[in-house]
């Protein structure tokens, strides 16, 4: 009699235990693929909102921009680029941005914020932050004297729909520039942070606010047909930027004046076949660098959900511990006269692993399919949650609880469960090969 | 002197998964108070069956048992428990001490069940284990006894609780003769010294000699007593 | 062993079996007598308890719960002594039940009378006294209006059975008295609120009035098994003032029905939330067993249906409960009745459980029975020690989580406040969200006078804030500004912290007394003194700025003109939230008083800090009374709602997790449990043969279950201790995660310590013990349905 066979009848032999160790498995693996599958929602939402409210999925600036964000990081004559991004397979979207921060002010009222230039149709293919229109309406391309106000810049400067605020802006070249313009429209981003700071006007206008004119602008905002890829594009769109190196110069900058150049500025220089030529002038940040908090979050998240997974499996490893040590206990007897009649350790070793998977594999299975059914409905059928917690107002996406199924979501869960498979009978497996026969075939 | 066990009519048939067996036929007889009876009879002929019918825990297909003229049937679960406690000592063929107490303790147990004090529990316990000749192995626990020994500690059980009848089914078939004997004589004594009745199921020919009267019985009927 | 069955000696203590043989007249004459029959001491507290019926007292416990959903801020230790209250409530009205009515028990309950005698009829009158005396201490203990509720309450529901009025005997109005049972604890419920409100609102009179008259119904069935014992002894209750037996029963179906229904007239008038109406499903079961009363015209028949419907109503209640408010502690509060409800029986604590045997209970004694389960346990001492191992180990993990989440949450709020948020704000109308510079308070001194009055405030401060730009070179940035008082701005927040105190101060230095004069001071015409700023991290960052360069401040005044000024930068601060570090921007607060065109008492805030957390809401109420109703008063989870949230989204997980934990943990004990169960059937029917009962068989399991739930409590408290002393002591450092630090509500101190609560901890060993016993039912249920000689036959 094949010993695979041994064992699956053993594993009968006590069908309420046996009932009892695959509902433990299975119910971990079930619960724990729901847990994964929510938390992916949760980061998946959490992502969307932000890189679709705003942020977008990948930004082109000067080198330095993202963390001076100062109008002297403007790159310049940027169609080209532009045309040459948007040709990319994977592209969606682009567009260009002027970002400044300005002072705005209505009747008495005053409020510093952060004022930011689009092409209102490009804009739409990028992100979504149109669509938090509350009141009023979009920008169009041709708009001059209109802006778009937050609901809560609306609110400190008590200022309504079609009301003329005032813009000042502290140009790029020093000069203070100020603007009379119309609210077109008010918006709701989801965001208290841009809530708090954002104005929008025509890329033609902020062009004029800062001094930058139609040429130069802050950054380049992209989207992506998808997720996937997001190294790669980040990677093309760096090579198409290789061929765009014209304003470097003015870069080494105020702060390193005199014209001594130091080692680690040399380093930004690199030996071409045409000579010395800047690289990284540009930097290329996907929303992995640019949301470097929420990126963090989600690190730290996953380490509490690994954590969690191995309190659960070794509080499960040690319930199979128990139940095979019974479960050859019981059988010490039968074990006994197997190993008198000449069956070798290694074979009944053999089958008490064999019993220990298939218990394990009967519960993987019952679990998935508990696990993949919860996830799936929860897919479906998600439920809406309100919340003030920071994380979930990333923005205009209201985040529900969706479970995501993946492959980490299914495997995480699986692959614990076999390494609790491996790891259960060894207990069990030392009692065999201390098993002597004689002595075993006399105990009740 | 009123009979403590009635025994009418009782029949017993076991429905396994084959076919029933009989295990005993339309029974009837009865046990006089202080009496010393043994059941005898070949295995498998019966006696157990009617041990346990007698003992309250199994209930016979038809026919009745009375204890001092209480009809079993008609009793709840709690109340048999309660006759068991009360009227009813045990005595197994493999001793069946409760493994973690002590012999002291195991004799206490029943005691402890009737919810007597602890002051009258520890003079009953010394005085029973006096009488079965244990008082030094107080505290030991069933595994460092002795078969004869343990047997013992089972009558001291059996007889702690001033039950009207003891039920012993074959309480000597794991003992050597010797042992045998001695725990033979020490029921005797006992039955003398507290009035209690005692019923055995055997077929070890010692008891038999022993008992003051004899139902044989065989494939589930009686055939002769005497 | 004979008895004296006749003459008596009535002044000898007796022993248990003769007190048995006696007739019931003479047994009443013997306890009346005061003399006791022997007992020991555990015995004494154990009949105490069953005299008390826990399992009917249950109602009120979930009443109250029901009671304290109507109103909020509720603390949990008046939320445990007002359970307590309720649970005596009832207790203590078993008691006198049973001891005024102890000589129509007698007949009716022997078991009872058994019991009393066990007890001594002197102690249980002692008990009584002292259970009354609890009761006025705990009610002290809560507040005022429930100790007033509790003493002028309490005679009136004592007065069902006893005499002068011995209400018992007026059929309505007895009911009524009856009702109180379930109304007393809702009312204290309502009254264990806090704040200052209306004590009663419609709402809660509404749910007032139902419980009234759904509890009034109950009584009425209640009476009606009685009713032929009641009518031979020619008392009139409310079922024997009908002519038979089935008009009262009918008469009780139709006031339970209507009882039942009257929750939708609430529902319509919306005093209760719709949805409440799920819980009138129960009208099912309630009907199907009232039909069962009227047809049984039996009395023991019909203590079974009033058995079946305190468990409907039971049923009912929690419904009712869970749907009026869906939180933790009703969560909680609903398992624990649940547990005692059925445990009561398995446990054999409860005295009307005794009537079907007629000689009483035999209480056995629980030494012995948790002395053989200890030893039963270590039979297989690998088994055990590896079942001890995952309980230890779900123990020692849930004390961390617990600890963990308390110190985590508690410094989130503590961080939140020392960051400047303080515990209570003071604006003018609705400037914390507008910062509007015209929203200004006029602070005086009579004001300043009360609010140094307060007991509870540990330190204030006056702020100016105020939106602006500030600028560096060709660079600008919009902030917020706060002009705050040197001095004691330091009492409240902790921006004068150095970094080595773990200040967010990382470098220069905090703002001087002097940092808003301007110009060339003590005459010295060679430095040019500029007024002081400190700034954030990332503002240094993003201008490139370093200690001592001077940036542009622009501010717009009261009157609307936009001023500058320029200022020197003094210090840097670096907290974990990052907007704020890219936008704070603090100056002494004359010089903000200067920008903004206020008077040197104009202020824009008062914020003060409590001396301990419990203290801000009620001195926030007292804040709103006392001061203008032109003010805004908010306390902290006011201003941050996200950080709340954020506390109740990680409860949810700690919870979500601590009960997968405590699932697998419970399937393994069951595995052990049912184990050890099969291999000892043998055994157990031996027990069996020899008298016990199935009841002491079951207390045997339970009390193995017991033993490892206790010694894992013990074993894994031991096991997490050195983790909580390092996780108290050193803490659990998160700085590697600088930017998502925010996210995880963490604002300064990017260190998580844990704090062990003892009455989280002990709540988790109740739970952990609890758990254990209601999963041990099922092997307990298993080793007691066999068979006795199938079980000694097993092998």
């Amino acid at each position: 009699m094949p010993i695979y066979k041994m064992a699956w009848r053993n594993i009968w032999r006590n069908k309420r235990r046996t009932g009892l160790s695959i509902a433990v498995v299975g119910f971990c693996i079930g619960i724990l693929i729901l847990f994964i599958a929510i938390i992916n929602g949760l980061q998946e939402q959490i992502i969307k909102s932000s890189v679709n409210t705003f942020t977008s999925y990948i930004q082109v600036h000067r080198k330095g921009f993202d963390k001076e964000k100062s109008l002297a990081g403007f790159i310049e004559k940027t169609d080209d680029m532009q045309k040459q991004i948007g040709k990319l397979p994977s592209v969606e979207g682009v567009t260009a941005r002027i970002l400044s921060s300005a002072l705005i002010s209505y009747e008495n009222y005053s409020s510093g914020c952060l004022v930011v230039g689009i092409e209102p149709s490009n804009e739409k293919k990028v992100t979504f932050f149109y669509r938090g229109i509350k009141e009023g309406h979009f920008l169009e391309d041709q708009d001059e004297d209109t802006i778009l106000i937050t609901k809560t810049i609306a609110q400190r400067i008590s200022a309504k729909l079609n009301s003329e605020i005032t813009i000042m802006v502290q140009g790029y070249n020093g000069s203070l520039e100020a603007r009379n313009l119309k609210i077109k429209g008010i918006l709701d981003l989801g965001n208290p942070e841009l809530n708090q700071n954002l104005v929008i006007v025509t890329r033609k206008t902020a062009g004029e606010l800062t001094g930058y004119k139609s040429q130069k602008i802050s950054e380049l905002a992209i989207r992506l047909k998808g997720n996937k890829g997001l190294q790669k594009t980040t990677n093309e769109i760096k090579n198409i930027l290789k061929k765009h190196k014209s304003f470097y110069g003015e870069l080494v900058s105020e702060k390193d004046n005199d014209l001594f150049v130091e080692e680690d500025i040399e380093d930004n220089f690199i030996k071409t076949e045409k000579g010395i030529e800047f690289e990284k002038e540009f930097e290329v940040l996907s929303w992995q660098d640019l949301l470097k908090a929420i990126v963090q979050f989600i690190q730290f998240e996953n380490s509490v959900v690994h954590f969690i997974l191995m309190i659960v499996y070794v509080a499960v490893i040690l319930i199979l511990f128990n139940v095979f040590i019974m479960s050859i206990m019981e059988r010490k007897k039968e074990f006994g006269i197997m190993k008198a009649v000449g069956t070798k350790s290694s074979q009944l070793i053999f089958m008490v692993c064999i019993e220990s998977f298939a218990i394990v594999i009967i519960g993987i299975i019952v679990g998935s399919a508990i696990g993949i059914t919860a996830s799936l409905t929860l897919y479906f059928f998600p439920l809406e949650i309100a919340s003030a917690v920071d994380i979930f107002n990333q923005g205009m996406l209201r985040p529900q609880v969706l479970a995501i199924l993946n492959m980490k979501s299914l495997l995480l869960p699986i692959a614990g469960a076999l390494i609790t498979g491996l790891i259960a009978p060894l207990l069990a497996c030392r009692e065999i090969t201390k098993l002597n026969p004689a002595e075993a075939m006399h105990s009740s | 002197m009123s009979a403590v066990v009635r025994v009418e009519n009782v029949s017993k048939t076991y429905k396994g998964r084959g076919v029933p067996v009989e295990a005993l036929h339309d029974t009837s007889f009865s046990v006089g108070s202080g009496e010393f009876t043994a059941i005898c009879g070949p295995s498998g002929s019966g006696k157990t069956t009617l041990l346990n019918i007698i003992g309250t825990i199994d209930s016979p297909t038809s026919g009745s048992v009375f204890i001092e003229d209480k009809d079993t049937a008609t009793l709840s679960k709690k109340q048999l428990a309660s006759i068991r406690l009360s009227k009813l000592g045990f005595i197994f063929q493999s001793y069946n001490l409760i493994p973690v107490l002590t012999c002291q303790e195991n004799a206490e147990f029943v005691l402890l069940l009737q919810g007597v004090t602890q002051g009258q529990r520890e003079e009953i316990v010394n005085e029973v284990l006096k009488d079965v000749g244990l008082e030094d192995k107080k505290h030991a626990f069933p595994r460092e006894l002795s078969g004869g020994q343990q047997q013992r500690v089972a009558v001291a059980r059996a007889i702690a609780s001033r039950p009207k009848l003891i039920l012993a089914d074959e309480p000597t078939a794991n003992l050597d003769s010797k042992t045998g004997k001695d725990l033979i004589d020490l029921m005797l004594e006992l039955n003398q010294k507290y009035e209690v009745t005692f019923l055995f199921s055997t077929h070890d020919p010692m008891v038999m000699e022993a008992a003051k009267k004899i139902i044989s019985i065989k494939d589930g009927r009686i055939v002769d007593t005497k | 062993m004979s008895t004296p069955s006749s003459l008596p000696q009535l002044s000898k203590k007796l022993t248990l079996r003769q007190f048995q043989e006696l007739p019931t007249d003479l047994k009443i004459d013997y306890v009346c007598s005061g003399v006791e029959l022997e007992h020991n001491f555990i015995d004494k507290y154990k009949i105490i308890v069953m005299l008390g019926r826990p399992r009917t007292c249950m109602v009120g416990v979930l009443a109250y719960a029901l009671g304290y959903s109507y109103v909020g801020n509720v603390y949990a230790p008046i939320i445990l002594f007002g359970a307590l209250l309720s649970f005596l409530w009832s207790f203590s009205a078993n008691l006198h039940n049973t001891y005024t009515d102890f000589k129509e028990d007698a007949y009716n309950l022997p078991g009872r009378l058994y019991l009393v005698a066990r007890l001594g009829y002197r102690n249980l009158y002692r008990s009584l006294i002292v259970c009354n005396i609890l009761k006025i201490i705990i009610a002290a203990f809560m507040n005022l209006p429930c100790l007033i509720f509790a003493v002028l309450v309490q005679p009136l529901v004592h007065q069902y059975s006893f005499p002068p009025l011995r209400l018992k005997g007026r059929p309505i109005i007895g009911v009524w008295v009856f009702s109180l049972a379930v109304v007393s604890p809702f009312v204290l419920g309502v009254l264990s609120q806090q704040t200052s409100d209306p004590l009663f609102s419609t709402e809660s009179i509404a749910m007032m009035l139902f419980l009234t008259v759904w509890f009034m119904a109950k009584g009425f069935f209640k009476n009606v098994p009685d009713y032929y014992g009641d009518k031979a002894a020619n008392l009139t209750t409310s079922a024997t003032i009908f002519s038979s037996w089935k008009s009262a029963s009918i008469f009780t179906l139709a006031c339970t029905v209507v009882a039942y229904l009257a929750l939708i007239p609430i529902a319509i008038f919306n005093l209760v939330p719709l949805k409440v109406l799920i819980s009138l499903i129960w009208l099912i079961p309630v009907v199907i067993n009232c039909l069962k009363l009227i047809e049984v015209n039996d009395g023991a028949k019909g203590n079974y249906c009033l058995k079946i419907d305190m468990l409907i109503s039971v049923g009912f209640i929690i419904t009712l409960l869970l749907l009026t408010k869906f939180n933790i502690l009703n969560i909680v509060v609903t398992v624990f009745s649940l547990f005692i409800l059925f445990g009561s029986d398995w446990f054999g604590i409860d005295s009307r459980r005794n009537q079907d045997t007629s000689g009483g209970s035999n209480l056995g004694d629980e030494m012995i029975i948790a002395k053989i389960a200890w030893r039963n346990l270590w039979r297989n001492r690998r088994r055990t020690l590896i079942t001890l191992c995952v309980m230890s180990f779900s123990v020692a993990f849930m004390i961390y989580m617990v600890s963990l989440a308390t110190g985590y949450h508690k410094g989130i709020i503590a961080n939140s406040v020392k960051a400047g948020t303080s515990h209570i704000q003071i604006h003018k109308e609705t400037f914390h969200s507008v910062l509007k510079s015209d929203l200004f308070l006029e602070w005086n001194s009579k004001m300043e006078e009360k609010m140094r009055s307060y007991n509870e405030v540990k330190a204030y401060s006056l702020r100016i804030k105020s939106l602006g730009l500030a600028s560096y070179t060709n660079k600008a940035q919009n902030i917020t500004l706060w002009g705050v008082n040197p001095k004691t701005e330091p009492t409240i927040s902790v921006f004068h912290n150095e970094v080595k105190n773990k200040g967010p101060l990382v470098e220069g230095s905090y703002l001087k007394e002097t940092d808003y004069l301007e110009g060339y001071l003590d005459n010295n015409p060679h430095v040019f003194h500029l007024p002081g700023v400190l700034i954030g991290k990332k503002m240094a960052e993003h201008f490139d700025i370093r200690i001592g360069s001077s940036m542009v401040v622009t501010l717009q005044s009261a009157g609307g003109e936009i001023k500058q000024n320029l200022f020197q930068v003094r210090g840097i601060f670096q907290t974990l939230i990052p907007t704020y570090d890219a936008r704070t921007v603090i100056i002494h607060h004359k010089m903000a008083q200067k920008m903004l065109s206020y008077s040197s008492s104009q202020f824009s805030e008062v914020a003060i800090v409590v001396n301990d957390y419990s203290d801000m809401k009620p001195l926030a109420e007292k804040l709103k009374s006392d001061f203008s109703s032109s003010f805004e008063i908010l306390t902290w989870d006011q201003i941050h709602p996200n950080l709340v949230d954020f506390i109740r989204v990680d409860n949810v997980f700690i919870v979500f997790f601590v009960v997968t934990l405590f699932v697998v943990t419970s399937i393994g004990i069951v595995i052990t449990l049912l184990m050890s169960v099969f291999e000892r059937v043998h055994e157990f029917g031996v027990m069996l043969a020899i008298g016990m009962k199935e009841s002491n068989l079951k207390s045997l399991i339970l009390a193995e279950s017991l033993w490892l739930s206790i010694v894992s409590c013990i074993c894994g408290s031991i096991l997490i201790s050195p983790v909580l002393y390092m996780g108290q002591t050193q803490g659990i450092d998160v700085s590697y995660m600088l930017e998502g630090a925010s996210l995880w509500a963490i604002s300064l101190d990017p260190t998580i310590y844990t704090e062990f609560s003892l009455f989280a901890t002990l709540g988790c060993f109740a739970l952990v013990i609890c758990v254990t016993l209601i999963v041990s039912l099922y092997p307990a249920k298993k080793a007691t349905k066999m068979e006795i000689v199938q079980a000694m036959n097993f092998v």
